[in-house]
């Protein structure tokens, strides 16, 4: 029981972001800075950023916004969607 | 006066009333610990005085006030994605809560009817039962759902 409802909260958080694909791992990597660094700089936690990567979230235009600044590349640089919606 | 203008302010002011309706982290706590108080004091005043009248409702909706202080106040760091969690938790645990409302009444019913016929009436839930499920039931859902993400 306990192990389907998580399953299906998974499910949830998943599928909100199955159609985006991000290349923030490489672009951190380039920079030599950590998940928790960068969640400083944008101003949310280690794990948001962590979801945002493992593209279990989807992140608002304007977090986008300053990733994308702070990569100093465009939003379609970093974050692309997957398939046609 | 034009209705988008009014459609506007009300926008305005219900996003303003949200905002102030969040309570700052530290809440969390006081929130766990009159929820915890005043259960313990409904326990050790039901052990030593039997019958508790008002005393009984004033404790337990000083529980309920505990479960909103934790399920109302801010993460340590808040950002758009616990806002977001939260918002799945609140709709969750109210379309549950409604369901709940709505089918348990029946089940006990049908369990009351199968195992002692004689005693099975149809009784509705208190404003208690059903504000406590869903206030817990969201907790547990935020809970899930910041631990999954």
């Amino acid at each position: 029981m306990v192990y389907a409802y998580r399953s299906f909260v998974i499910f949830l958080c998943i599928k909100k972001g199955a159609l985006m694909r991000n290349r923030i791992k490489i672009e951190r990597a380039t920079l030599d800075i950590t998940q928790e660094e960068l969640a400083r700089k944008i101003g949310v936690s280690r794990q948001t950023v962590n979801s945002i990567e493992k593209n279990r979230y989807v992140p608002s235009t304007v977090l986008a916004l300053k990733i994308s600044k702070l990569f100093e590349k465009s939003v379609n640089d970093i974050f692309e969607l997957e398939e046609e919606d | 006066m034009d209705k988008s203008k009014v459609y506007k302010s009300e926008e305005v002011r219900l996003k303003r009333l949200a905002k102030r309706l969040m309570l700052p982290h530290s809440y969390k706590k006081v929130g766990a610990w009159l929820l915890g108080l005043s259960f313990l004091a409904l326990v050790i005043l039901k052990i030593n005085m039997g019958e508790l009248g008002i005393y009984r409702t004033a404790l337990k909706q000083l529980m309920l006030v505990g479960l909103l202080f934790m399920a109302i106040s801010k993460e340590e760091i808040e950002d758009e994605m616990i806002v977001n969690l939260r918002a799945q938790a609140f709709s969750l645990s109210f379309i549950c809560g409604i369901i709940y409302a709505l089918v348990q009444p029946y089940i006990n019913y049908g369990v009351a009817a199968v195992v002692a016929p004689e005693k099975a009436i149809y009784e509705e839930f208190g404003t208690f039962i059903i504000l406590w499920f869903m206030l817990t039931v969201h907790l547990l859902f935020f809970y899930v759902l910041k631990k999954a993400r």
